[in-house]
């Protein structure tokens, strides 16, 4: 360990000086004579250390309004003014605007439903359930009012609720306690709860009228926060803000929960308290609306001498900002060798030759990495891996299209990225793809079930290219997301169209647009016009295609998912996990873990075109691809900050491929003609895979989502051991080993060399080379064993076996 | 392995049932290696099947090719193909004749020099040495590939063309270039629209290159044309009007070479206009007497030929081609009433719009073809009022996929109710745009009409059996009345019920159980086989009908028999129907066709009728070859017998009950033991 690590260590224990102050929400906005708008104020130091100071501020509305125990500001007349925050001899201003007053109306949907959700009866455990709880059937976190006013109104004959006597209203006894509940008390008699629901209920229980304001954003502050120790605390606050303009403070009324509670857990009200350190997210929920706040807890304050880390480009600036944030000091730089066969297996989808590995590991010049780089992004096997990839993503070859049409697909994937053809470009015409699947590969894009349907496009659609999971929604609304039935039936009226034929002979289909198509709403049983999801209609023209419309807005760089979903998928390739993770799967409850280096990368997608190879080129030269896969001690339980390279297994055809090129001896693929390298084939006959690949977690392209198996099994074990493909790699005549065996002029050192080198990208090490030498004497034949048995080792070795 | 026929002999007059479990007597062709054979040469041609050891006679259709019986034993048949010089290249349907029916097979004539594929050549490395220009007679099996090294000059263009499902091979090729090192230069799987892949290659560097066939679907044999050759990959127009000159412009590959270039069977020879590598121009003085229908382009270069994929119409209407196509149908011109427009859908999502006058009442028929004629368009119809509003629109027909030729051409037919303008458009089901979207739009005035078609058009029948035979009747132009079908040419003691076809569109399933409403109605035409003597019969099936007080009568079309001809389906080239009456048998002996002396010879034995509960003698029939009489109990299915004799000899084993031969096996080779 260096001594400047030992130094960073060293954290610092001192206070340090005030050198900013923030005051949240950002712009202060309540209605005059409401229970006004909760603030935070939050002092950052030198060391970057932000804490919450509210209470210890100097506050100041002016005349327009009050602060009330240095936390709420409320004021009764209309206008506008500015809140002053004074701490540590540092100030902080914020516009303050005092609406007009709300009408004093009791809402059933603002009012009573949250509290169902902030009382944890319409959670997934209770009320909230597929089936409900005794009988008693909630929406989701109240992400349905209709259900739910049905439910406590109408449902079991309305003996939920009694308009006579409304206190002895079951809605309200058995939350009470007053009646045997199986939840337990949810809130006392008397509470603010039950006195609003008592309210309502004497009211006569109405619904909203038409027109009532409906929540259109939930916003938490701070967006973000970093806690130093156990123990330490702080406030959040929930700002709602409502389609008719109004807003409300709705820190009382959002049920919180910790993501991970073993970390941070947090209180009804928003207290947070840190319980160890590590990386979590407090939701906020409510009326089917959710917010997160993505939350360090680091053990000290920030290590004083952190050690300066060398960025390559822009990718390293985000990702060491944050591990310098966690008190995390990257690993070292990787080895030449390790760089080489990482980068090699990246790229072209294998391991270097003996001669390229030579090359490299003997040049001298210190851009040698870039260099290497530039020439790899010229290689054609590159496409092969990408097109693989591709497939994996995309399930070219879904049993349907079977190998034809999978091939054909896997081939237009491979011919895009040799030609470098921008990604929102192959995207724009995978969605207005049509044609027939064995032929025109690209029409494969819908062909992912027998029959293609608009709801099956439209989850398609959503979860490949915008990382957002709508399936939810097919049957209710989405429970943790702001996606509702209109949505889901909305964005798959764009596919209404899109069907599937038959074509010449027999088994060949293909996509096409039929002359007309609607969906349906399950509710209302009425077409739906197509609607892109979080925007507006887009009513189909006659005699266009509206998919080509909906192809701008997905690829448009306005969009706020594509890139992002698209990045974070090109990330996980090389980095071996998603900033979001899973990658499909991006929302609100699910925040990444590096928000500023998915922005980044984002952004370079977008301004580079849209161009695999550039952002491909970017991810290799940043200084945090090239990590090395060893960890300090810092960094040991890293798995989401990239401090480290994360390990893996290799993908299948990574390892068939490069033993292959190790022995000499092809592996045979079923079906295809000897010789055909694996990451050639993107679709294996379903009916006679190989076994190694399918050991080793070739996907079998169903699914929606085609994330390979990479956990290890007793099975790949057991094929490495004695599976046919090792068996036949190394005792196979006339591969490279014959050749090195007959060659009198090479020596056993330099054939255990060449062994290590093309296999491991590295020399052997002493040890390892008299350890060799040693198993080698005899006859020719004994000579061949000792050499087949130092293959059979290597090829065991987690060294080739893993990426790292 | 040993290959197992059903052979049988007929004794007649058992005077009961049917068997219901009685097999087919008909000859069955499943393969043809080489599938082919140069014009101007001959070649020894091997048909594999079943029931093909007592086969009669192989004719072919049309001009210019023999064939002669050069053996035929169980359950194959060796032929001597004889293709005159002047054959027409293309492909050419056979029938096949034996005692107990009659099999209609497809056979291609080539114009290039043919050599037979050698294995062992799976791996590249090892290929098989050709000289190009040729033509490879292949066949790909189970996990198999066929590898041909050739030398190609840097700058060349050279074809690589598979015919295999177009001549009705089970194969679904695909065709590979490799550099020296193995490496794939290019790959192509489907590129004609039956399947077959066609590659076009520049060579960039001089040297030696692999070409590969194989296939991701099952085997079957090929046909693979390479070499320096002209290539013709469309024809505008794709038709010819009878009794008058035509230009055609053919767009293809080293079209400079052509030296020669005529249509069909010598029917028109092409005066060449000019030339360049990618487009002949070159006009066709087609005789007024031409009979409408399919026919073929043939280029030439050097007196070498490849077999295009495409076809040609000869019709009576005239040909247009669309060179302008208005985009819009505002800005769509005037075409006369009766016509054949011809052209490309180049542009993705284009429509090509014409405007067409109609008088109130008019009935048009529009007539789309493209796939008919081998090009990859997947047409649409719409046709729009005054105003612009669709009022009629065609998609694909109706498919039986178990029976019918696999295409997408849609007809449509429109009464305009009323007076003027109207507007008919033509564009690609799934919105392409391409060279070779190339579509023939009829156009013509026709009264309510309608066609039948036989669908069993080869069949056996025993002595004695009832059986239905398949016929489908399609309405055109409004046709909405019944059509009355009947048969015509059967032998005396042979009755097919007359039928009546109602003019509702049947519903099959198809091959994954879904049900779909195919174009027409299926009309089973019951058929009782009586006292009729043993032979093949020539018939014929007709349809009449009365519409608007008009009788209208049609003789059916001849289709091939569904898979008769692999993937080849639609009209016979010779349309011909044929019955074949056959005694029942009593006893089948089934066997090998070559048995080794020494080893056991088993034979599987069947009874029908009366003999099923009989015990049976099994005797030598023939000389040589012996064996001692084995008796074969009452329930017995099998018997082995232990055979003694010279060899080579042939055996036939005899099935004897009460003194009466009741069955016989078919020829069996007995060789010496290995």
């Amino acid at each position: 360990m260096s001594i400047l690590f030992l130094l960073a260590l060293w954290a610092s224990g001192a206070e340090a000086r005030t050198v900013e102050l923030k005051i949240y929400p950002p712009e202060v906005r309540f209605h005059a004579g409401s229970a006004g708008q909760k603030i935070l104020v939050v002092a950052t130091d030198e060391e970057g250390v932000s804490r919450e100071v509210t209470a210890a501020a100097t506050l100041s509305a002016g005349a327009l309004a009050q602060v009330e125990g240095n936390r709420v500001v409320k004021g009764a007349l209309a206008g506008t003014g500015k809140l002053r925050a004074t701490f540590d001899g540092v100030s902080a201003e914020a516009p303050v605007e005092v609406l007009k007053p709300r009408a004093n109306e009791l809402s059933f949907i603002n009012d009573i439903v949250p509290i169902f959700t902030r009382a944890d009866c319409a959670n997934s455990n209770c009320h909230g359930s597929v089936r409900g709880q005794k009988g008693f059937k909630l929406s989701l976190f109240g992400s349905d009012p209709d259900v739910d006013y049905d439910a406590i109104t109408r449902k079991a004959d309305g003996k939920r609720i009694d308009k006579a006597n409304p206190a002895n209203s079951l809605v309200l006894r058995k939350p009470a306690f007053q009646e045997p509940h199986g939840g337990g008390q949810r809130f006392k008699v008397g509470s603010d709860d039950y006195n609003l629901i008592l309210d309502w209920l004497k009211r006569g229980a109405p619904y909203d009228a038409a027109g009532q304001a409906r929540l259109r954003t939930l916003t938490v502050y701070p967006p973000d926060w970093r806690m130093i120790g156990a123990g330490t605390q702080v406030q959040l606050i929930a700002v709602g803000e409502y389609n008719d303009g109004s807003v409300r403070d709705l820190t009382n009324a959002v049920a919180f929960s910790s993501n991970i509670g073993a970390i941070a857990s947090v209180k009804p009200g928003g207290l947070v308290t840190a319980e160890q350190a590590g990386e979590t997210a407090i939701m906020a929920r409510t009326l089917g609306r959710a917010a997160a706040v993505p939350l360090i807890v680091v053990k000290d304050r920030p290590m004083k001498n952190y050690p300066q880390v060398t960025e390559n480009n822009f990718i390293d600036k985000h990702v060491f900002a944050k591990l310098r944030r966690t008190n995390v000091i990257p690993s070292e730089l990787s080895t030449d060798e390790e760089f080489l066969r990482r980068v090699y297996m990246d790229t072209v989808g294998m391991a270097p030759t003996m001669e390229e590995a030579r090359a490299f590991l003997g040049a001298k010049d210190a851009g040698k990495r870039a260099k290497l780089i530039d020439q790899l992004l010229e290689r054609p096997e590159r496409a092969d891996i990408w097109s693989m990839r591709f497939s994996d993503m995309y399930r070219a070859g879904y049993n349907e299209a079977g190998q034809k049409g999978g091939g054909a697909y896997g081939r237009w994937f491979r011919d895009q990225v040799r030609k470098d053809v921008p990604y929102d470009v192959m995207v724009r015409n995978m969605l207005v793809s049509q044609g027939r699947h064995d032929f025109e590969g690209i029409s494969n894009f819908y062909f992912v079930s027998r029959e293609i349907t608009p709801e099956e496009s439209g989850v398609n659609v959503s979860q490949l290219l915008l990382g957002l999971q709508i399936e939810c929604a097919r049957c209710h609304n989405h429970p943790f997301e702001k996606w509702k039935q209109d949505d889901f039936y909305g964005f798959a009226a764009f596919f209404a169209r899109v069907s599937r034929k038959d074509m010449y002979l027999n088994n060949h289909n293909g996509t096409y647009l039929k002359e007309s198509g609607e969906v349906l709403h399950p509710k209302t049983n009425k077409p739906v016009t197509p609607k892109y999801l979080d925007g507006d209609f887009e009513p189909e023209t006659p005699g266009t295609d509206v998919r080509e419309k909906l192809a701008k807005w997905v690829t448009s760089p306005q969009n706020p998912y594509f890139a992002k979903a698209t990045v974070n998928r090109i990330w996980k390739f090389f980095m071996g996990r998603g900033i979001v993770e899973q990658v499909d799967d991006f929302r609100v409850t699910n925040p990444p873990s590096n928000a500023a280096l998915l922005d980044a990368l984002a952004q370079e997608f977008a301004a580079g075109g849209y161009s695999l190879k550039r952002l491909e080129r970017a991810i290799l030269n940043s200084r945090t691809y090239q990590l090395s896969s060893v960890p300090n001690e810092t960094n040991r339980a890293d798995q989401v900050n990239y401090s480290h390279f994360l390990v893996r297994r290799l993908m299948a055809e990574q390892l068939v491929d490069t033993m292959a090129q190790v022995t000499g001896v092809p592996v045979k693929m079923a079906t295809q003609p000897l010789g055909k390298r694996a990451m050639t084939v993107p679709v294996l006959n379903f009916g006679k895979p190989n076994y190694m690949m399918k050991v080793f977690g070739r996907n079998d392209l169903r699914e929606v989502i085609c994330e390979r198996d990479t956990k290890p099994s007793v099975a790949q074990v057991m094929h490495l051991v004695s599976g046919d493909t090792i068996q036949q790699q190394i005792t196979a005549k006339d591969g490279r080993l014959d050749a090195w065996l007959k060659d009198s002029r090479m020596t056993n050192r330099q054939i255990v060399e060449n062994i290590y080198l093309s296999a491991l990208t590295r020399m052997p090490g002493e040890d390892e080379m008299n350890a060799a030498l040693a198993g080698v004497s005899g006859d020719a034949a004994t000579r061949r064993q000792a050499f087949e048995d130092l293959l059979w080792m290597v090829f065991n070795s987690k060294e080739f076996l893993f990426h790292h | 392995m040993l290959r197992l026929g059903i052979l049988f002999l007929v004794v007649t007059g058992l005077g009961a049932a049917i068997d219901a479990d009685l097999p087919s007597p008909a000859p069955v062709v499943r393969a043809a290696f080489p599938a082919g054979v140069q014009r101007g040469t001959s070649a020894e041609v091997e048909l594999t099947g079943a029931n093909l050891h007592d086969t009669r006679s192989v004719e072919f259709a049309g001009r210019g090719v023999k064939a002669s019986i050069v053996s035929a034993f169980g359950s194959k048949v060796k032929l001597r193909v004889v293709a005159a010089a002047d054959a027409e290249v293309g492909r050419r349907d056979y029938r096949l004749t034996t005692a107990r029916g009659v099999y209609v097979g497809v056979f291609d004539i080539g114009g290039l020099p043919e050599i037979l594929e050698k294995e062992d050549n799976d791996n590249w490395k090892k290929p098989q040495v050709v000289t190009l220009p040729v033509l490879v007679n292949g066949n790909i099996g189970n996990e198999d590939w066929d590898h041909f090294r050739f030398h190609a000059e840097a700058g060349q263009t050279m074809i690589f063309d598979v015919s295999a499902a177009r001549h009705g091979s089970r194969l679904d090729a695909d065709v590979a270039l490799l550099d020296e090192r193995g490496e794939e230069l290019a790959w192509v799987d489907d590129t004609t629209i039956y399947g077959d892949p066609h590659l076009e290659f520049t060579f960039a560097k001089t040297g030696d290159y692999v070409v590969r066939v194989g296939s991701l679907n099952g085997g079957g044999n090929y046909r693979l044309s390479a070499g320096v050759l002209p290539y013709v990959r469309r024809t505008l127009p794709a038709g010819l009007q009878a009794g008058k000159t035509t230009l055609l412009t053919f767009t293809g590959s080293l079209l400079d070479r052509v030296d020669e270039i005529w249509v069909g069977d010598r029917l028109a020879k092409g005066e060449i206009v000019s030339k360049s590598s990618t487009e002949v121009r070159a006009r066709f003085a087609v005789p007024a007497s031409a009979t409408e229908g399919r026919t073929l382009v043939h280029i030439s270069a050097g007196g070498m030929e490849v077999a295009l994929p495409t076809e040609l119409r000869v019709s009576r209407l005239p040909e247009m081609t669309v060179t302008k196509p208005a985009f819009d149908w505002k800005a769509a011109s005037l075409i006369p009433a009766e016509v054949v427009l011809n052209g490309a859908i180049e542009q993705p999502a284009g429509s090509h719009y014409f405007r067409f006058d109609a008088k109130a009442g008019d009935t048009f028929l529009f007539r789309a073809e493209s796939m008919k004629l081998g090009y990859h368009l997947d047409p649409t119809i719409t046709v729009l009022d005054s105003s612009g509003n669709k009022v009629a629109f065609a998609d694909d027909p109706g498919i039986d996929d178990r029976a019918d030729e696999y295409q997408l051409d849609p007809d449509l037919s429109l009464r305009c109710e009323k007076a003027g303008p109207y507007y008919v458009a033509i564009r690609d089901g799934m919105y392409r745009g391409g060279e070779q979207l190339v579509y023939r739009l009829t156009v013509k005035k026709q009264e309510p009409d309608f066609i039948v078609e036989v669908r069993e058009s080869l069949k056996t029948l025993y002595v004695g059996q009832s059986d239905t035979l398949q016929v489908r009747v399609r309405r055109r132009s409004g046709w909405d009345a019944p059509v009355e079908i009947w048969a015509e040419g059967l032998p005396q003691g042979t009755v097919a019920e007359r039928q009546t076809a109602e003019a509702k569109d049947s519903i099959v399933k198809d091959t994954c159980g879904v049900e779909r409403t195919i174009d027409g109605t299926i009309v089973l035409m019951p058929v009782k086989v009586g006292a009729s003597s043993t032979g093949s019969y020539d018939f014929k099936v007709k349809g009449r009908g009365v519409v608007n007080g008009k009788t209208v009568e049609h003789e059916a079309v001849v289709n091939y028999n569904h898979s008769s001809a692999g993937y080849v389906y639609g009209r016979m080239q010779v349309q011909r129907a044929q019955l074949t009456v056959a005694a029942p048998p009593a006893v089948l002996l089934s066997g090998p066709d070559t048995v080794a002396m020494g080893g056991p010879l088993k034979l599987a034995v069947r009874r029908f009728g009366e003999a099923k509960q009989t015990e049976l003698t099994l005797r030598a029939k023939t000389g040589s070859v012996r064996f001692a009489p084995v008796v074969v109990a009452a329930t017995a299915k099998e018997a082995s017998l232990q055979l003694e004799g010279d060899v080579p000899a042939t055996l036939i084993v005899e099935a004897v009950a009460d003194g009466r031969v009741l069955g016989e096996s078919a020829p069996i080779r007995v060789e010496a033991k290995k």
